[in-house]
């Protein structure tokens, strides 16, 4: 049993760098869930990655115990969110799975996109939302106009919100009494059949799946038979337990109102699909908790290793990653120009720049990418409708009767000085303008339809460019629309290559073509023959760029006899050939494929 | 009959393009570096026989004439080289004196190559070379007074600010010189040369040397001179017999610091150390031989003549791929195939090393 009374559960939500993991060490230290001496900076964020750039990737748990003035110690458990929209989904599961929200904004530069938009998912959540205002220690900190902004903006009250530096340390005590006063203790009776509702899971490779749950109703204890309702999937509890900072404590059961975990001997990460409820086999729930549904991968991308002969650590490291990730999905594909490789999908660009930085720095491989590519909704002539991926499998034009891409309701916070910035950037970008409000005098809030084709390419990089990166973006998805599509392919001598293909807006078709065309001109250096770079259109040449041949290439002089010296730089230069990808006589750098993915604007 | 090769490694002044093996010498430094010269001859004589000497360096005109003499003697007794055979010495034209040439002449040397590098005042500037025009004129006036009938001069091609009209300038030159030798070496900065270090502005580019190259086989052409090899041209035959043999995979000695040779199937070469070459003039580094039939093409290419079709045929070159590959570069204009050879064109010269790798996946 558990005093449900003494229990609170709470996440964090914030804008990326409005402090949200320090604020949680300054809480973990604060309660001594962890040793001053095992504190390392941002103890939640666990991956190098999360740490390095600052964001949160993965949900994660801790259960502290404070020692309120009330004399009661409570149990604090905090959900860690995280904080990118491509993670949108898990972050309305973990909300799910609390009572209160600490609403973290920086007091030097107010709300931001990611915070109204994870403030709305807790206001629809019925969370209590405790807005606090950190950074204050800042010269440039404006305490009372973030307070006034938060009330304006979002519209709950602020005016008592604790001013805190979770750097210092300053404030944290108001924080965790404020926990205690105004977030409501979990409901749910135990008696219940069980409704655990799972937030998170990670591999272990001796215990199998760990999954993080909040139980909603129910008990759940080792031995148990479950059943998970979305997938049926069916197994017997071995462990279950609380979340400790450093390590995972064995408990004998989890009651309604507790966040834990729970462990099955579950190989499967799929098998314990986040949002899905957990329930007993033999006296399940009647129905399973709102809110579950199957995320599908909004963006793909081919990865190919750079050596060939790394194929099978590729798809190892792939496999490692889909352990700990069931968002990632991925298959095998073969490119001409690139040789064997995957076909991946992603939720967002931020998901996928992750696993591509993953592979690369955890399993050492050096990968090529493709051009990020969304899902098309393709009616054919013949009515039969394809949801097309990769360009390649792009049809014929004169097969389609109606091309459809996916789209996104986009929400820009910018100061009113760059919304003409943002117009004109949107608009190129096929935009449809909503709505524009202003959120106080020197901020907007603009709102578009985008589509989401549009976003996965380079958009982020121009929006912050254009605003001084001030601007911040937030989008959910919208369906799809149709749009006059063509796909652009890039022939090198006359022959397309793969690889290079992609789906674009028959208007945008020349602009982008002939940018890729001098992007490869520059990344491809001169041979023994001139080489024609065309982009071309349904058949159509677009535009042409060529390489021409090189003129000089040879040793001056055998001088006395010194034939080593030659035998040396051809070698030098058969080893460079080989850091080449040979596409019929045509030797084209790694870098080539990777140049086009960014263009200038 | 194999040739040997005299490493001279001394120079008055060092060039801020060179970085061959070379330094200034003191009277004490030479006499070391001549016996221990005159001790390798005399350690590797008696097996086998040369009919070229090649006196090359750093300046080897530096050396006294005695000693040159003496050189040329122990190369007659202990390689059979006979007074009919090529004996060249490379030249400085400010140290070719009436005198020096003289007793050149008498030493048995019969042929001059003579470091001109070009026919405008201001690229000889720009190399930092000590000589002027009317040093060349005069050299190559007395050496033919002296009896010299195989003249060459260098010619760099790539100066910093030449362009083509100023290899059409120097082309000029060399065609009042009336000799019938000449080699057109590309420059190339070596990064740990002053050049290297610090390029001038206005070096030319690949494209303009490409340009000029082409301009300048075109003008030796009109010129009665043929191009034998990328960078040789000669008239009435007078091709280096010497340097043939590094294009023909004939065996070579080279003697002194910094020398390479080709003996018996092996190449091996001096350190280029002055100090550890006069404490055991018999140690010598031996290199990796590259696959011979490979070093065979790569080198035949480099000869205006080419390869014969039945070599690579022998050789195991020529399949259906290759034939393929070689049409393409016929196509473009980078090989010639007739009369069952198979050779360069100036264009395809340039680009040799590309040519080599497209042809050949297999270098070792």
């Amino acid at each position: 049993m558990n005093n449900k009374k003494f229990i609170r559960n709470f996440c964090i939500i914030a804008h990326i760098d409005h402090g949200k993991s320090t604020l949680a060490d300054r809480i973990l230290e604060l309660t001594e869930t962890v040793a001053k001496r095992d504190m390392e900076e941002q103890l939640l964020d666990n991956m190098d990655i999360e740490r390095e750039r600052g964001i949160t990737i993965k949900a994660r748990a801790v259960k502290l115990v404070y020692h309120a003035k009330d004399k009661n110690d409570y149990e604090f458990n905090l959900i860690d969110t995280p904080g990118h929209v491509d993670f949108n989904y898990e972050v309305s599961r973990s909300l799910a799975a609390c009572e209160g929200a600490l609403l973290v904004v920086d007091a030097s530069q107010g709300i931001q996109a990611q915070t109204l938009a994870n403030t709305y998912l807790a206001i629809e959540h019925n969370l209590e939302i405790i807005p606090i205002i950190n950074k204050i220690d800042l010269p440039s900190a404006d305490p009372q106009r973030t307070i006034q902004e938060i009330e304006d903006v979002i519209g709950i009250p602020a005016q008592d919100s604790p001013l805190i530096s979770a750097k210092t340390g300053l404030g944290i005590d108001d924080v965790l009494e404020k926990i205690v006063s105004d977030i409501p203790a979990p409901s749910g009776l135990d008696s219940k059949p069980l409704q655990a509702l799972i937030f998170d899971s990670i591999y272990d490779s001796y215990k199998g799946v760990i999954v993080y749950v909040r139980i909603k109703q129910g008990t759940i204890k080792p031995g148990d038979n479950i059943r998970m309702m979305a997938t049926g999937a069916e197994f017997t509890v071995v462990s279950t337990g609380c979340m400790g900072a450093t390590e995972l404590v064995p408990n004998e059961g989890l009651f309604a109102g507790d966040v834990g975990f729970v462990t099955a001997s579950i190989k499967n990460i799929g098998d314990t699909k986040v949002g899905d409820t957990i329930t007993s086999a033999q006296n399940p729930a009647k129905e399973p908790l709102p809110g579950y549904r199957q995320v599908s991968p909004m963006v793909f991308s081919g990865i190919y290793p750079t050596d060939g002969a790394r194929y099978g650590d590729l798809r190892e490291a792939l496999e490692k990653l889909q352990l700990n990730d069931a968002s990632l999905i991925f298959e095998p594909e073969t490119s001409k120009a690139l040789g064997f490789g995957f076909r991946c999908g992603f939720l967002g660009l931020l998901h996928m720049e992750i696993v591509q930085e993953r592979i690369e720095r955890e399993y050492n491989i050096d990968i090529i990418t493709t051009a990020p590519s969304v899902v098309y909704k393709i009616t054919m002539t013949d009515k039969t409708v394809r949801m097309i991926d990769n360009p390649t499998n792009y049809p014929k034009n004169d097969k389609i009767l109606k091309a459809q891409e996916p789209i996104v309701r986009a929400t820009i916070l910018v100061p009113t000085e760059f919304v003409g910035n943002i117009m004109e950037l949107c608009q190129q970008r096929r935009g449809i303008f909503k709505d524009m409000k202003y959120i106080e005098q020197t901020r907007a809030e603009l709102s578009y339809i985008l589509p989401l084709g549009e976003i996965v390419y380079d958009f982020f990089d121009v929006l912050k460019s254009k605003t001084k990166g001030y601007a911040s973006l937030d989008y959910e998805m919208a369906g799809y629309a149709e749009a006059k599509l063509v796909k652009l392919d890039i022939m090198l001598n006359g022959e397309v290559v793969d690889a290079l293909s992609f789906i674009v807006h028959a208007d945008s078709a020349y602009s982008r073509g002939r940018k890729i065309a001098e992007k490869l001109k520059e990344n491809i250096p001169r041979q023994l023959f001139e080489v024609p770079i065309q982009a071309a259109v349904g058949g159509k040449i677009i535009a042409r760029e060529t390489v021409r041949a090189m003129r000089k290439d040879v040793l001056a002089k055998c001088y006395g006899g010194d034939i080593s010296r030659k035998k040396k730089l051809l070698e030098k230069q058969k080893e460079g050939k080989k850091r080449m990808r040979q596409l019929g006589s045509i030797e084209v750098p790694q870098e080539a494929f990777m140049a086009v993915l960014k263009l200038d604007e | 009959m194999i040739g040997l090769y005299i490493h001279v490694p001394f120079c008055i002044e060092k060039c801020p393009y060179c970085n061959f093996y070379s330094f200034r010498a003191n009277k004490k430094q030479k006499d070391v570096y001549f016996s221990a010269i005159l001790a390798e001859i005399r350690k590797r004589g008696g097996k086998k026989r040369a009919n070229t000497l090649y006196l090359g360096g750093g300046t080897p005109t530096l050396l006294e004439s005695d000693k040159i003499n003496k050189i040329i003697k122990y190369a007659t007794c202990y390689f059979g080289l006979g007074c009919d055979d090529e004996i060249t010495i490379e030249a400085n034209p400010k140290t070719l004196s009436k005198k020096k040439l003289f007793e050149l002449k008498k030493a048995g040397v019969n042929r001059l190559s003579i470091g001109a590098q070009s026919g405008s005042i201001a690229e000889l500037k720009a190399l930092g070379r000590k000589h002027n025009l009317r040093d060349v004129e005069n050299a190559v006036r007395i050496a033919k007074s002296e009896g010299f009938e195989n003249i060459s001069v260098d010619i760099i091609i790539g100066a910093p600010g030449q362009t083509v009209e100023t290899m059409l300038e120097t082309l000029e030159f060399v065609e009042k010189l009336d000799i019938d030798h000449c080699s057109i070496y590309q420059l190339k900065i070596e990064p740990e040369t002053p050049f290297g270090q610090n390029p001038p502005s206005n070096l030319a580019s690949e494209d303009d040397v490409a340009t000029i190259y082409l301009a300048a086989i075109e003008r030796l052409k009109k010129m009665g001179f043929k191009q034998y090899e990328i960078s040789n041209f000669s008239k009435k035959f007078k091709q280096s017999k010497h340097n043939l043999k590094y294009w023909t995979r004939e065996e070579y000695i080279g003697f002194g610091p910094g020398a390479h040779s080709f003996l018996d199937g092996k190449r091996f070469f001096h350190e280029p150390n002055f100090g550890k070459y006069i404490s055991d003039v018999m140690y010598v580094r031996h290199e990796e031989v590259l696959n011979p039939n490979f070093e065979w093409l790569m080198l035949g290419l480099r000869l205006a003549r080419g390869v014969g079709l039945l070599d690579l045929k022998r050789k195991g070159f020529w399949d259906k791929v290759f034939e393929a590959k070689a049409k393409k570069l016929q196509d473009v204009g980078y090989v010639k195939l007739c009369g069952g050879r198979f050779c360069l064109t100036p264009r395809g010269m340039l680009v040799q090393n590309a040519i080599l790798l497209n042809l050949c996946d297999n270098i070792h």
